[in-house]
């Protein structure tokens, strides 16, 4: 089949294609002409997860419980900062969360500490194209050499 | 983002063809997933 597509409306469409057809499907696109704006894509409308405390590195402990919320877009160890988008929120809201919280010390110990980093669902890692589609009007995709970060325009 | 030259105020931008060839099962999701990307159907 053939369609015409704002190039904007693709961006992000390549991943929820394969995803859809399980890799069946095979996809190509070229420039075809500029025509009318045609007007706001629709996005999703589920809010964010966001680190409300200062940087830090994310813990098994905190991200099992946060991972309750929504999907998770960082995983076990990963550095965050305050403002930073961490996860997609089950509802509308943006809920600001934190991620770096370490269990307090006690004398207990308790075996089966690993399964809980096994038993969490992975992240969603997202590409650059990937992040671009999935940001709203006051949030930010950050990139650097290693790392594409969502982020909140005002961080705190 | 342009301005068209032939239409002051009205605002262009940039579209493209995309061709997708799937089995019949896929074709109605895909339509209406590129539909509400604000995408055309021009031929199946």
């Amino acid at each position: 089949m053939t369609l015409k597509v704002p190039t904007r409306g693709l961006l992000g469409y390549r991943n929820s294609l394969t995803t859809d057809t399980k890799g069946t499907a095979q996809f190509r696109s070229i420039y075809l002409e500029h025509d009318e704006y045609a007007g706001e894509i629709k996005k999703n409308n589920k809010g964010a997860l966001i680190q409300c405390v200062g940087a830090g590195k994310t813990t098994a402990y905190s991200l099992r419980k946060i991972e309750d919320k929504g999907t998770l877009f960082v995983g076990v160890g990963a550095p965050t900062y305050e403002g930073m988008v961490i996860g997609e929120h089950v509802l509308a809201n943006d809920m600001e969360m934190n991620a770096v919280k370490s269990k307090a010390m006690t004398n207990i110990r308790v075996t089966g500490a690993v399964d809980i980093v096994e038993k969490m669902a992975p992240p969603r890692i997202m590409g650059l194209e990937d992040a671009i589609a999935y940001i709203r009007d006051d949030e930010l995709v950050e990139v650097t050499p290693k790392h594409i970060r969502i982020r909140k325009k005002v961080l705190s | 983002m342009k301005e068209d030259p032939d239409r002051p105020g009205i605002m262009l931008e940039p579209y493209e063809e995309v061709k997708i060839d799937t089995d019949l099962d896929y074709v109605s999701g895909i339509i209406d997933k590129l539909n509400d990307r604000k995408g055309v159907l021009l031929d199946i």
